[in-house]
């Protein structure tokens, strides 16, 4: 993200309306769009909004969903029944329809996409945290760690949140493949970044209507869009195989 | 009358491969079974016995390798093609694993994976399968026959889950079989009660054992011939009354002493780990009695008076 | 090391779990349970598995709570005590568990596992004086420092066994109580922790509570014996007399387990 507009050679927002709909060549390598602008710049200036949305959406909506599954599965009872029929409840709405009502009531703007897909995610993160915290206490080092007198705070925080955290990540990490395409489903509603923003689901819809003279304008995008979330899959993939070696050390245990 | 011998094993060293190197779990090691009989492994943890029953099972993990041989009735099965080997497996070498928890198949019915043994390997007729499934069941002492061939295995109590892989072992009436560690973690009520049924399925079938443990109660009440194992090697093996009446070798007599019942009489130092193996003789870091000699010679196996009683101690017999 | 006078005294204990669909069914863990501990005192709390015997250790260590009954110790309800008597009755009774390796905090490196109580109750000044502390117990327990920058599943049974009880004996405490610490490890390893906790006992005077299956174990370890069985206390007598002189019927055929016999000629079908 930062080397990339290091590469871009042209103003991702300078209009030329004479150098319109070019096709890919030497000097625009994915060609221009319909206003005369460098498509590969703005689909890499683009990416800093996709991807930059996408990782505080994860982050922010991961903080408060562990915050409150850890918080249900420690305290269990009364306080863990609320709090997961509030999850349900949640999770029990279509992501985007959702997301649409909160941009509906918010307004337009990137802020507000950031806070319509946090509200849809964060219950994800707290389920799957909750259970973790289930797990994790039902081991005998919790047991151990009450037994030579650690108080709940400090269980929370040393016993349980660094044995849950790993899981966390690696769900976040492969979240934020389908967190960009959600915004992108956004964007090219017309909801969230706004015009002339350089946005990847809104460059789609831009281009929608040139795709039979000017294909490059919506591919690119959208090709950038689809490797990025492969990308990230890998990484969280990755991340998942180096927190959990666990099989490879049983062969090395006999 | 003389009864053949049905596992030979010849110079066999398995080795595991680790991110460092290799590591040698099982040492040039040379035993033979015969029909019938009953021959203990005793060995801590890591002293390489559970490398050995799986190697002669070939469930040994990928990063393995044998070296040697392994004849059974003459036949080499280490280099045996897996296809002809699958026919010997379940239907004359078999096993009964360490933990009955995790060794039935959680989704199908207790009676159905005891069936299945023998649809594999004697016949594949379904009524005769569970004919003896049953039968097999009624001379474990399982309970509530025929509704608990049933059931699945988390229905079942510890004890009879181990039962039903005593069952599921000597369905196809193999002719030799090895038990890992059958009373691991067992209270003493379900120990006996397993020691019991095993010794019960043995007679009844003549199989040979390979009964591998950490438990001396159990290798005097079901073994003929006993041989105790450290850091990979045999160390003392002999028949079963003969050695733990009269151990040779000072790791036995330790660990012999060590028993609760003798007083518990540890033994100092801790077991090498396979990648830190002592020179010369083995157990010397940890042997009252050990000189300079013991410190650069590797014993072989010595005779002692009595026939097949043998030590790897260079002092053995003095 | 003596701190005085221990005395826990179960009175009446019952802890039971409700299951079935309206929680109509009652299943009795430990039922009516009464018995005291003197300071100094070994006591073997025998029986099979499933009797109860584990229960008990929880219960004595807070880790479960009684439905009926009261634990007391030293004249206090242990379950009435304020935030800082709970403290001190924590280091005041603690636990060896039965399976070391799974005991410890698996993200935290061994250092800071043994180091941890002497941080929870301040018993060093500063990292100096901690390490210090910790160099003085790993010694005294056989122990190497390279253990210290490992992580739990990276050393052996008998090594964690150690730190823990290791980490147990730097808060001195008046009771011991023992959940089958040596069940899940090797005859040698076994004799080895068997020797450290009897040193332990000998030296601080601390009491004991063993709770084990092994009659042998417990018949080593222990001056008196409680025999348990489906939640319910058969039997308490000194060691020699339960061996010599069982008076329950249950008593008498877990004795006679003791002696082997030839296994071919006891079956029964």
């Amino acid at each position: 993200m930062t080397v990339g507009p290091s590469l871009c050679t042209h103003d991702p927002n300078a209009v030329k309306y004479s150098e319109k709909c070019i096709s890919p060549c030497a000097e625009y390598p994915f060609g221009t769009d319909f206003s005369g602008r460098c498509v590969l710049c703005r689909v890499i200036y683009g990416a800093h909004i996709s991807i930059g949305v996408a990782l505080v959406v994860v982050v922010v909506g991961a903080f408060i969903g562990v915050t409150v599954g850890i918080v249900a599965g420690y305290a269990g009872g009364a306080v863990d029944s609320i709090l997961m029929r509030l999850v349900e409840i949640m999770l029990s709405f279509p992501g985007t329809i959702f997301a649409l009502a909160v941009l509906g009531t918010l307004g337009n703007g990137t802020i507000n996409q950031i806070i319509a897909l946090t509200v849809v995610r964060w219950a994800h993160y707290a389920r799957l945290a909750r259970g973790e915290t289930l797990t994790v206490m039902n081991s005998d080092y919790i047991q151990a760690a009450q037994a030579i007198g650690n108080s709940r705070l400090r269980i929370i925080v040393s016993y349980i949140f660094p044995n849950i955290i790993g899981q966390i990540i690696v769900i976040a990490t492969l979240s934020i493949g389908p967190v960009i395409l959600a915004g992108a489903a956004l964007s090219y509603l017309g909801l969230g970044a706004q015009i002339p923003s350089p946005e990847w689901g809104l460059m789609i819809n831009g281009g929608k209507e040139y795709i039979r003279q000017a294909p490059w304008i919506t591919l690119a995008p959208g090709m950038a869009a689809v490797l990025t979330v492969f990308a990230f899959n890998l990484l969280g993939e990755g991340i998942g195989d180096m927190i959990d070696p666990r099989l490879k050390e049983k062969a090395e245990a006999d | 009358m003389d009864s053949k011998i049905l596992i030979q094993t010849d110079h066999l060293y398995v080795q595991f491969a680790i991110p460092n190197g290799k590591v040698c779990a099982v040492n040039d090691l040379n035993l033979s079974i015969k029909e019938g009989e009953v021959l203990c492994l005793v060995g801590e943890s890591g002293c390489g016995k559970s490398a050995f029953g799986n190697s002669i099972l070939r469930l040994l993990p990928d990063n393995a390798t044998l070296q040697g041989h392994i004849y059974y009735y003459g036949k080499d099965i280490v280099r045996m093609p897996e296809k002809e080997f699958r026919l010997l497996r379940g239907k004359e070498i078999a096993c009964i694993p360490q933990s009955a928890a995790t060794s039935l198949n959680p989704l199908i019915e207790c009676g159905k994976q005891v069936d299945e043994v023998y649809l594999l390997h004697k016949e594949k007729n379904k009524s005769a399968a569970r004919k003896n499934t049953l039968r097999l069941f009624k001379m474990l002492g399982l309970p509530r026959l025929p509704e608990l061939a049933g059931d699945y295995p988390h229905e079942l109590s510890g004890g009879m889950k181990q039962r039903v892989l005593v069952a599921m072992g000597t369905a196809a009436e193999p002719k030799f079989i090895v038990v890992d560690e059958p009373t691991k973690g067992l209270d003493w009520a379900r120990k006996h009660e397993v020691i019991e049924r095993i010794g019960y399925m043995q007679s009844m079938h003549n199989s040979a054992m390979l009964l591998i443990t950490h438990d001396f109660s159990v290798a005097e009440l079901l073994s003929d011939r006993i041989a105790i194992m450290y850091a990979g090697e045999v160390v003392e093996h002999g028949e079963t009354k003969q050695v733990l009446q009269k151990p040779q070798h000072p790791y036995t007599k330790g660990i012999i002493s060590a028993l609760p019942q003798n007083g518990f009489k540890a033994i100092e130092g801790f077991s090498p780990a396979l990648t830190e193996i002592p020179s010369g003789c083995r157990f010397h870091p940890r042997c009252p009695n050990a000189t300079c000699e013991c410190t650069v010679q590797h014993p072989e196996l010595q005779k002692i008076n009595e026939p097949n009683h043998v030590s790897r101690c260079l002092y053995a017999g003095v | 090391m003596f701190r005085g006078v221990c005395m826990l005294e179960f009175k009446n204990v019952t802890k039971q779990y409700h299951s079935g669909v309206f929680g109509t069914y009652i299943t009795k863990a430990v039922d009516s349970v009464s018995f005291s501990i003197d300071a100094n005192e070994r006591i073997g709390l025998l029986g099979e598995s499933g009797c109860g015997k584990s229960t008990i250790a929880r219960l004595a260590t807070k880790l479960l709570y009684p439905s009926k009954g009261n634990i007391v110790f030293n004249g206090n309800d242990i379950n009435r005590m304020s935030a800082g008597e709970i403290k001190e009755y924590r280091r005041d009774v603690q636990i060896v568990f039965q399976n070391p390796q799974q005991i410890f905090n698996p993200r935290m490196k061994l250092y800071d596992t043994i180091a941890e109580p002497l941080r929870l109750y301040k018993l060093t000044k500063c990292p100096k004086e901690e390490k210090e502390k910790i160099d003085e117990y790993m010694s005294m327990f056989g122990l190497t420092d390279d253990i210290l920058s490992r992580y739990p599943k990276e050393i052996s049974g008998g090594q964690a066994q150690r730190i823990a009880i290791m980490r147990i004996i730097m808060l001195e405490p008046k009771l011991i109580i023992a959940d089958e610490p040596t069940t899940m490890l090797d005859v040698s390893v076994q004799a080895q922790i068997l020797r450290l906790l009897q040193n332990i006992m000998d030296v601080n005077k601390t009491a004991l509570l063993f709770v084990s299956h092994d009659l042998d174990v417990i018949r080593a370890m222990c001056q008196k014996i409680i025999v348990m069985k489906d939640g319910r206390i058969l039997e308490i007598n000194t060691t020699e007399e339960v061996f010599e002189h069982p008076k329950d019927e249950y008593t008498k055929f877990l004795v006679g387990k003791t002696n082997l016999y030839n296994v071919q000629s006891v079956f029964t079908a």
